[in-house]
């Protein structure tokens, strides 16, 4: 037996071993595996061990090539149902490609432009809370853009009301808090409506279309 | 690309998102040598195809468990490893009763060629019998390093990658397979009757 051999061999079990398993497979070979096959002439103990797993391999390989080789592979026949189809395939193979690694640099832009996009509508409704819009509706026949006035404050309202024969386009860019229309038409007649709005309270919305009105009332009746 | 031109991971990828052609390839690609394996460690050709067929039907089955970072190779041998296992849990069997002389590969294999003495394939039939069982006696993690190299013929990297343990071990491990088969086989002479 192997272990009944004494050695002074100086290669450690686990340098052996791999020296050994490397020169039998004839695999990665180096200068260390030619020379454990000059050590294996001196040393009996190596010897011994690589010629005991020779013959193992030798053993293993008689096994493998009289039994295993003739035999054919065999075929494969998948289940035909192992993927869903319909919905279901297509739920499946969603959640299933969230397994895979691409998914996660496109989650985290998609979050941050969903992030973006949610804090640009925040601020925009923030600042949009802030103000009350107010559009003339009478006189049915002048066109007066819509204005802004934040709540809370008292603001003048300037207004140039146009002629029934004059289509008015927003002026660009309006100037704030200023009723404002571009003139078309020559024959605008330009007034300046100065007029106090108390929009301290949510009340006060209808409160202003309705003086709104009045003052237009006014101005026609001018 | 033609499939038959992309990685196994790339073509496990295309059969984590349905497509069955994809899959089909990688079982074109690696029945053989799971199918080597699987004989190996089990040492009975209707055992080794019945498991190789549960291995890849397992596969893909599992294919939503699939971690895309994983190598092909490790997962279907795990998975073969595993319905080895099973198999054999199933079975109740013995490592020394692996060895059935009714099995169509044995019998196959010693037919008399009309060339050979009967003697002597007696003689071979009953050495391949003993070396069948030494290695079916061996423990698993010895036993399935041997068959990756002997049945598989695979490198001693892709032994290592494939199970997913140093280089070093692999080539230990298969060093004490392979003392241990001798030592078995030293302890069990072949008889001729």
């Amino acid at each position: 037996m192997m272990n009944t051999l004494r050695t002074n061999c100086e290669l450690s079990a686990a340098d052996r071993e791999a020296l050994a398993v490397e020169l039998l497979y004839a695999e990665s070979a180096n200068e260390r595996t030619v020379q454990f096959e000059d050590h294996l002439a001196e040393c009996d103990y190596c010897a011994f061990a690589f010629a005991s797993i020779a013959h193992a391999r030798l053993d293993v390989a008689e096994w493998q090539s009289v039994e295993f080789a003739p035999l054919s592979t065999p075929k494969i026949d998948l289940p035909l149902v192992a993927q869903p189809h319909g919905f279901a395939g297509v739920v499946q193979r969603f959640v299933n490609s969230l397994n895979g690694l691409a998914w996660r640099p496109i989650a985290a832009v998609s979050i941050m432009i969903a992030a973006i996009g949610a804090s640009a509508i925040f601020l925009a409704r923030a600042a949009s809370q802030n103000e009350l819009a107010l559009t003339a509706a009478k006189p049915a026949d002048a066109r007066l853009l819509s204005i802004g006035i934040p709540y809370g404050e008292t603001q003048d309202i300037e207004a140039d009301v146009i002629p029934p024969s004059v289509t008015a386009r927003p002026a660009a860019p309006a100037k704030r808090n200023t009723v404002a229309a571009v003139k078309a038409d020559s024959r605008v007649k330009r007034k300046e409506i100065r007029e106090p709005l108390d929009l301290d309270e949510r009340n006060d919305i209808a409160d202003g279309s309705l003086r709104l009105s009045v003052l237009f009332d006014e101005l026609d009746a001018s | 690309m033609m499939l038959s031109d992309l990685s196994d991971e790339k073509l496990a990828e295309l059969a984590v998102e349905g497509d069955a052609d994809a899959f089909a390839q990688i079982v074109r690609r690696w029945d053989r040598r799971i199918f080597a394996l699987c004989y190996g460690m089990l040492g009975r050709e209707e055992d080794a195809r019945d498991c190789t067929q549960e291995a890849f039907v397992a596969a893909y089955r599992n294919l939503s468990n699939f971690r895309g970072d994983a190598r092909v190779s490790s997962w279907l041998h795990r998975i073969a490893i595993n319905q080895c296992l099973s198999l054999k849990r199933r079975q109740r069997v013995r490592p020394e009763d692996l060895v059935d002389d009714s099995d169509p590969a044995f019998a196959n294999a010693f037919k008399a060629d009309g060339r050979t003495a009967p003697s002597i394939l007696t003689e071979r039939s009953e050495r391949i019998r003993v070396i069948r069982q030494a290695v079916g006696a061996l423990p698993v993690e010895l036993r399935q390093v041997v068959v990756m190299k002997e049945f598989e013929e695979m490198t001693f990297q892709e032994i290592s990658e494939t199970l997913d343990m140093p280089l070093s071990t692999v080539k230990s491990r298969l060093y004490n397979a392979l003392r241990q088969l001798k030592m078995r086989l030293e302890d069990t002479p072949v008889e001729v009757s």
